[in-house]
């Protein structure tokens, strides 16, 4: 049985593809716009839970690139308890403006999972969400499933997650997929 | 029990699929402009679109957004997965296409009962000559991984088996293409 949050956290008519703002980036987005922005916090990784509807074989991870790139980032997924399927590692972040994509071989299983991502310093830029800082209440981001870990580079094994905490979030563009074929 | 979300990001209308659905936030950050017009990626290239289905229904119609220039013929279809290839449930079959910008519709030969799960919505005109609505959007290649679209060559009309490759005739966007459970008119 689909989930009645199938659509909302993870499916709304995809397939094979889990982003961390899927279905909730009009919320997060002023007027729908995303722009370049530093990472703000090294090695404090942010996490996103979905929920997939539908078990699939994932072949990359990606991140959208901003403007500038520096340093390495990991991404990774974990399961429904928290304990990590798999993640690219550290690897360097490279191409600006583009979607940089990473070879990742893994079952993700249906159900609640969280999408992790860190980048290990704050020069580097990924594409955010242009969130309306003065109405959007930071405990909005617990409700959508956002939430964070300090001195996560590279991904732990299993998450600790906390509240984001702060007023103005930039939270990075990142995902799996399983591409064609 | 159905989510409220339900209408606002993939099932505005039930009993329908179509290849932006669940992309609003999408398309509001990366289209250019309205649907433009476009000539064909390839006598005989079929495009090919993954998309979820949370409900079975019974479909009955097809439908894409064709362009001004019209001839040529075209062929709309629906596909399952089994293993490594596709499988057609039905199609519209060979028809040729209206000039003019507008959404050409067609009916299935045979109305097709959509499973809930995996399902794949193809497209594929006959020559190089008609046009099709795209969405306008620039660099198109890396969404077009997302957004899981395919293609396959020598693909007129659509075949019963297909094994598609990742799309890379259509880096300035894709054609907006659907299957319905009610006939129009």
């Amino acid at each position: 049985m689909v989930s009645a949050y199938a659509h909302r956290f993870g499916a709304a008519g995809r397939v094979d593809w889990l982003e961390s703002h899927q279905g909730v980036s009009d919320l997060l987005a002023n007027a729908q716009q995303y722009t370049s922005a530093v990472y703000q916090t090294a090695n404090n990784a942010k996490y996103s839970r979905v929920f997939n509807p539908r078990a699939f074989r994932m072949t990359h991870a990606y991140v959208q690139n901003g403007t500038v790139v520096s340093g390495n980032f990991d991404i990774g997924v974990y399961d429904a308890r928290g304990v990590k399927i798999a993640s690219t590692g550290s690897t360097a972040q490279a191409g600006t403006s583009t979607i940089q994509w990473v070879a990742l071989d893994a079952l993700i299983p249906a159900g609640w999972v969280t999408l992790a991502f860190v980048l290990d310093n704050t020069t580097g830029t990924t594409m955010v969400p242009s969130t309306p800082v003065t109405h959007f209440p930071t405990r909005m981001y617990d409700a959508l499933g956002f939430a964070s870990e300090g001195t996560a580079h590279p991904l732990p094994a299993t998450l600790t997650p906390v509240t984001l905490g702060a007023t103005t979030v930039n939270l990075p563009i990142w995902g799996v997929v399983k591409r064609w074929p | 029990m159905m989510s409220p979300y339900e209408d606002r990001v993939a099932l505005a209308r039930p009993g329908m699929l179509w290849s932006t659905m669940g992309l609003l936030d999408k398309t509001d950050y990366l289209v250019n402009t309205s649907p433009i017009d476009t000539v064909s990626v390839g006598a005989n290239t079929a495009l090919f679109v993954k998309l979820y289905n949370p409900r079975p229904f019974r479909a009955t119609t097809m439908f894409y957004y064709s362009g001004t220039t019209g001839g040529d013929n075209f062929d709309l279809g629906i596909y399952r997965r089994n293993g490594a290839s596709l499988t057609r449930l039905g199609s519209t079959g060979s028809s040729s296409v209206t000039a003019g910008v507008h959404a050409e519709r067609e009916p299935l030969t045979s109305p097709v009962d959509v499973p809930e799960g995996e399902i794949v919505l193809a497209f594929v005109l006959s020559g190089a000559l008609a046009e099709f609505q795209r969405q306008d959007i620039a660099a198109f290649e890396d969404y077009a991984h997302l957004w899981g679209w395919g293609q396959q060559a020598s693909a007129f009309p659509l075949p019963a088996t297909a094994t598609p490759v990742a799309a890379t005739l259509i880096s300035s966007g894709p054609p907006i293409l659907g299957i319905v459970d009610l006939a129009f008119d």
